[in-house]
């Protein structure tokens, strides 16, 4: 019976000897969902810094808005700048060994933590002020832009934890943890736009 | 031959025709800061996608030709 028979097996075909790839897959991907993203926060900045312009009176906040605390944020500002120190020192790390990238990891997830605690805790205070998303423009774009902000803030921390977790299992990949940073990174060079066209404006 | 050159004088003359739009109000704003909003926005609208798809192309061609020069080091010289 196995004397006319032929067995057809299907292997991956290997890769050219010194074949590399320039930029993993996973980190093109996420340049690509981060600069639509750009332009969803260049569009509702823009929108922001013409309302703001043609405000009634050159008033700005409206009459009877709370003004924002750009004090207290610039502690929060400063905690996420210090965080993406931290992912590049853990990148570093990472390149040597899997287990000195642990620590400067879970720090950078605990500062973003932080910063989205923070902003959650300033969004109560600023609501019992009465700067809601009705109370005025004003109020609208801070909740529009802040928030579309932390929605991306919250996912990206969720990225780093589950590349901690990955890391933990001895997982992760170096393409996986560039995807995950690449966003963080974004999340972060996006701030401090927002923290000086929406808060010091 | 002349008769070619009609539609395209037609068409000068049709947008030649109609008066700006006051309605539009990056164009004829009063408030010298709110026209400078406009412009301002509609620059960075404008420019900023170029600049990021530019800057990505940039950096991809180099990675490419680092790779490239990586790996032409890395094989072997051919013997015989």
């Amino acid at each position: 019976m196995s004397s006319g028979s032929a067995t057809l097996t299907l292997e991956p075909r290997p890769a050219p000897r010194g074949h590399r790839k320039a930029v993993p897959d996973g980190v093109v991907a996420m340049l690509l969902f981060v600069f639509a993203e750009a332009m969803l926060f260049a569009g509702m900045i823009s929108a922001f810094i013409v309302v703001r312009s043609a405000a009634a009176g050159q008033m700005w906040p409206p009459y009877g808005q709370p003004r924002l605390p750009f004090e207290r944020t610039a502690i929060n500002t400063s905690a996420l700048l210090v965080s993406a120190v931290v992912l590049i020192v853990a990148q570093l790390a990472f390149r040597r060994s899997h287990e000195r990238a642990r620590i400067p990891l879970l720090i950078t997830i605990l500062l973003g933590a932080f910063f989205v605690g923070f902003q959650g805790m300033e969004w109560v205070a600023l609501l019992r002020q009465g700067l809601t998303l009705q109370s005025s423009s004003y109020g609208s774009f801070f909740y529009l832009i802040v928030g579309t902000h932390a929605v991306h803030a919250v996912a990206a921390l969720g990225g780093l934890v589950w590349a901690w977790t990955q890391l933990l299992r001895r997982r992760l990949t170096q393409s996986a943890f560039a995807t995950v940073q690449v966003f963080w990174y974004f999340v972060v060079i996006v701030w401090p736009v927002i923290y000086l066209k929406v808060y010091l404006s | 031959m002349k008769r070619r050159w009609i539609p395209i004088l037609v068409v000068f003359a049709l947008a030649a025709l109609p008066k700006a739009a006051f309605a539009c109000s990056v164009c004829f704003d009063p408030r010298d800061k709110n026209r400078a909003a406009f412009v301002l926005t509609t620059m960075l609208l404008t420019f900023f996608p170029l600049g990021m798809v530019g800057g990505m192309g940039v950096w991809l061609r180099k990675r490419f030709h680092k790779v490239e020069q990586e790996g032409e080091e890395e094989t072997p010289p051919r013997v015989g």
